[in-house]
């Protein structure tokens, strides 16, 4: 009984390093990506490394109230919360990774992933700067776009595999031996499209682009609170990449497959959104509720009446 | 009976109890008359009474119709459904554009009263149960985030979220309360909310409305739109002056504004306190046997959520988190006023105003415009008004003279006359 | 404190090191020696790959780039954007103005000497410094901070009446809070 919960313990700890490391290295990817199609050097690929220690190495930290000093505490909560409850790893005999696949469902993780935003919009909130709470408003108005696709894109495939939790998913793609991609295209289309929204690269970053306001949201957050965003963001960058690199893409049985998997589901949004300007919010909203609508709500009758 | 006389009955009793659930169409009464009642009776209002018409429903789609001739379901159950899934859809955008706490309330109570409606409609033993705890669920935050109002009207005297702000370090307890209700109106776990939220879902999917689910989440994600609006129009933003010496509400406000949102985390922790007598309740109904567990809910389909890992995993990670942000520098942690922001290196003089509180949501005002059209008020006008045509033209006929009513009486007996002597057969 | 490479510990290094590798810069151009930051930072004399890049508020910013001329009334603005910014920041002057006058010396209403009113880590001279003058002064300032002695702020904290009194002196309508931390 001891030695379970130290490995669980343990487990817990490598699933969160293990994020963590691939989220930043993610990020100074990205950094160096952009920096190579723009024609110039870039930064190393360890170089968000750097950012993070040096936030946390800041000597003095200034906050406008106790709800903002707890704001980044709800978003690094729901980020590794989500990334508790999800199979970073499909096989059987990674004892590693399990930590609580069996316990949540799909549904669980789509409120799951708002209580961070929810957090730090409310932190954001406090500090009275309007640039802030123009960026939230902003930035929940696309939200309500962007889920309408991806709840189609859900409910087709929770309808074809009978089951709404992710290991369900996954045995379900195990057992017939191909992806979820290729038996339901639309319904990955339409999840693909929302994808673009949800990872916030342009044309959809109008909440915190520079350019528009001064950083939106995180815009009186320095020192260690604006650390703990950063680690929670590439946290959650890495357990968006894999919820859908297991819905989709069936899961990876080792670390090699799935830091492949994962780098080239995510150079979708990544390269779309070098070459793409900005959309306003009215705009970004009525794209969302266009074409990935009418996709999804084709895989969904597609799955209906090829039952 | 025969069938279409059960219909017909079936429709008369829905129509009466939807006007008091405020289902689409028959909602124009709720609006007002939640928000321009006084706080203290509006919370009972909003928590108790309305479920009275949940009940009525509840009562008849579930044990009268169960008993009709066409099988278990009453044949307008799928109407219901979609009138109660546009319910929460129209109503919830129409909160999201308010610019008055109380209003902004009322419209939400409506949606959620479309929810349960959709849940009940349904009709399986999971939804059902979902639709009795989401409406006790209901009963709780609202009743809390009214007396919340109560006690902010009482204490500023005002409830326009455009003049109010930042009253969160003047009534922290008040805002407390109202975070962990609107936490639970989002439907975000571990509060009860979200449990109401899963098992509907759940039930949604198992029993193949696919279309509702979505219309269900449009409007659930919605939600978070005026919860965030309302949190922020009241107690966070820039200080204001007028409000400098506001106090907290006195203590017999805040104690059961505390109690019932403890009560939340409780349920949301351990439903099963809940599912007990609800369980016991739709047996009585005559739905058969229903099982239910303490700590973990489950669908048909065998996937099931553990409520106590949930928590468990989010207070340890919480905690972690607010240590180390706490313990990290603490001395050289200050605490500025809102006053002291990025502003391009200006210093905010007394009586500039940089609240951000007007049109908070006007891009997704503009994105939904063509829904938002027209209010149901004005086909209720119109139709009052084809009404007064029709009158119009039968005044014609019973004019009101003494001696155009003389006429009729005598060419009436003339034309009895004429038959009884059969001159006309 | 002890700057020497020997009595500095290891959190020290690693910290210096990270603080080195990533400069934050204020995005915010006070006078004309703005228009070569551009240049800088795009494709040709790309200074993101010394881990450079522009943050959008003081509060979120390590470095203050004053560039140029500062006329009394831009000084204020500089003077609270630069207490709003959170330990350890540093402040390079950038061009002849922040050092002797340059161009405006003797306008009534510019500043003279940059150092006076706010400690200044590196200077960078010329009118405007090219690109690469500018990158010089970076790697300049990375090298202050890697031994440790790139503390302005602390300068700042210890003589603060002596620059407030300055401060005073140029800007006649003071409305700023006081500095107590």
């Amino acid at each position: 009984m001891d030695n379970s919960i130290w490995i669980s313990i343990l487990g817990f700890l490598a699933t969160v390093v293990l994020a963590f490391t691939v989220g930043v290295f993610y990020g100074g990817f990205v950094r160096k990506i952009t920096a190579r199609i723009q024609n110039r050097i870039g930064p190393p690929v360890y170089q968000n490394f750097f950012d993070i220690v040096k936030l946390y190495s800041k000597k003095t930290a200034i906050n406008h109230g106790w709800m903002q000093h707890l704001g980044p505490a709800f978003a690094i909560t729901a980020s590794v919360t989500s990334l508790m409850f999800i199979p970073v790893l499909n096989g059987q005999d990674w004892i590693w990774f399990e930590n609580l696949n069996f316990k949540g469902d799909l549904i669980f993780l789509l409120y799951m992933m708002v209580f961070g935003s929810l957090g730090m919009a409310l932190g954001a909130g406090q500090t009275g700067n309007p640039h802030s709470a123009i960026g939230v408003s902003r930035g929940l108005s696309q939200m309500v776009g962007y889920e309408i696709p991806w709840v189609l894109a859900l409910v087709a495939i929770m309808m074809q595999a009978h089951t709404t939790s992710i290991t369900g998913l996954l045995e379900y793609q195990n057992a017939n031996g191909t992806w979820m991609m290729f038996e339901s295209p639309l319904a990955f289309v339409a999840g693909l499209l929302a994808m673009l929204g949800m990872f916030h690269y342009a044309p959809f970053d109008v909440p915190f682009a520079p350019a528009e306001l001064a950083s939106g949201p995180a815009s009186e957050f320095g020192g260690k609170y604006l650390a703990l965003m950063m680690t929670s963001g590439s946290i959650f960058a890495f357990v968006k990449l894999v919820l859908f690199v297991d819905i989709f893409m069936g899961g990876a049985s080792n670390l090699i497959m799935l830091v492949v998997k994962t780098f080239l589901l995510y150079m979708v949004p990544v390269l779309y959104g070098i070459v793409s300007p900005r959309y306003r919010t009215e705009q970004s909203i009525r794209y969302f509720w266009g074409w990935p609508t009418f996709i999804g709500v084709l895989g969904v009758l597609y799955v209906v009446f090829t039952r | 009976m025969s069938y279409g006389l059960q219909a017909l009955l079936g429709v008369l009793f829905l129509v009466a109890f939807g006007v008091k659930s405020a289902v689409m169409p028959l909602h124009v009464w709720a609006p007002r008359a939640y928000a321009d009642s006084p706080m203290s009776f509006t919370a009972i209002f909003s928590g108790l009474l309305s479920k009275m018409g949940v009940f009525g429903l509840g009562i008849m789609l579930i044990s009268v119709f169960s008993k009709a001739t066409n099988g278990n379901l009453f044949i307008y159950s799928e109407v219901l459904a979609w009138l109660g899934a546009i319910t929460g859809v129209i109503a919830t955008f129409y909160a999201v554009i308010q610019t008055d706490a109380k209003r902004l309330l009322a419209y939400s109570s409506v949606a959620q009263l479309g929810y349960i409606v959709v849940g009940l409609a349904i009709g399986t033993k999971l939804s059902v149960m979902a639709a009795i705890f989401m409406a006790i669920m209901h009963a709780i935050f609202k009743g809390t985030l009214f007396m919340a109002v109560g006690a902010v009207e009482r204490q500023t005297g005002t409830t326009d979220m455009t003049k109010l702000g930042a009253l969160i370090r003047k009534m922290p307890l008040t805002f407390v309360a109202s975070l962990m209700s609107i936490i639970a109106l989002a439907g975000i776990p571990p509060l009860g909310g979200f449990i109401g939220k899963w098992m509907l879902y759940e039930s949604l999917i198992v029993s193949d409305h696919y279309f509702l689910i979505v219309m269900t989440f449009l409007s659930s994600t919605a939600a978070f739109l005026y919860s965030y609006r309302f949190l922020f129009g009241i107690f966070l933003g820039q200080e204001e002056k007028e409000f400098e010496d506001v106090k907290e509400a006195p203590a017999i406000m805040v104690i059961p504004m505390m109690l019932l949102a403890g009560s939340l985390f409780f349920f949301g922790v351990f439903p099963g306190y809940l599912f007990e007598p609800i369980a016991n309740g739709m047996e009585f109904l005559g739905m058969g046997q229903v099982d239910w567990n303490m700590t973990m809910l489950s669908n048909g389909w065998g996937d099931h959520v553990d409520t106590l890992s949930i928590v468990n995993s989010i207070l340890t990670i919480f905690g972690i988190a607010f240590i180390f942000l706490s313990l990290k520098n603490r001395k050289k942690t200050r605490y500025v006023t809102t006053k002291d922001i990025h502003t391009g290196g200006e210093i905010p003089t007394e009586n500039e105003n940089l609240t951000y509180a007007v049109d908070f949501y006007k891009p997704f005002e503009r994105a939904i415009e063509p829904a938002m059209k027209r209010k149901m008020d004005f086909y209720y006008n119109k139709f009052g008004e084809g009404l007064e045509t029709l009158f119009d033209f039968i005044r014609r006929v019973y004019t009101g003279n003494g001696q155009t009513y003389a006429i009729y009486v005598v060419v009436f007996l003339v034309i009895l006359i004429l038959f009884s002597k059969q001159i006309f057969l | 404190m002890p700057n020497d490479k020997k009595s500095q510990k290891i959190v020290d290094i690693i910290q210096n090191a990270a603080r080195k590798h990533s400069l934050f810069v204020l995005a915010y151009g006070t006078g004309c020696g703005a228009i070569e930051i551009p240049p800088t930072m795009t494709s040709r004399y790309d200074a993101e790959r010394f881990g450079i890049r522009g943050m959008a508020t003081p509060r979120q910013a390590d470095v203050l780039l004053v560039t140029g001329y500062l006329a009394t009334k831009t000084l204020k603005r500089v003077i609270r954007a630069y207490e709003q910014m959170q330990d350890p920041k540093y402040v390079i002057g950038f061009g002849s103005c922040t050092i002797n006058g340059g161009m405006y010396w003797d306008s009534y209403n510019t500043i003279k000497l940059l150092d006076k009113y706010i400690p200044v880590d590196v200077y960078i001279n010329g009118c405007m410094p090219r690109p690469e003058a500018v990158i010089t002064g970076f790697v300049e300032l990375q090298g202050l901070i890697k031994e440790g002695k790139a503390n302005g702020a602390e300068k700042y904290k210890e003589n603060i009446d002596w620059y407030r009194a300055n401060q005073k002196k140029v800007i006649k309508n003071w409305n700023m809070p006081d500095y107590n931390w």
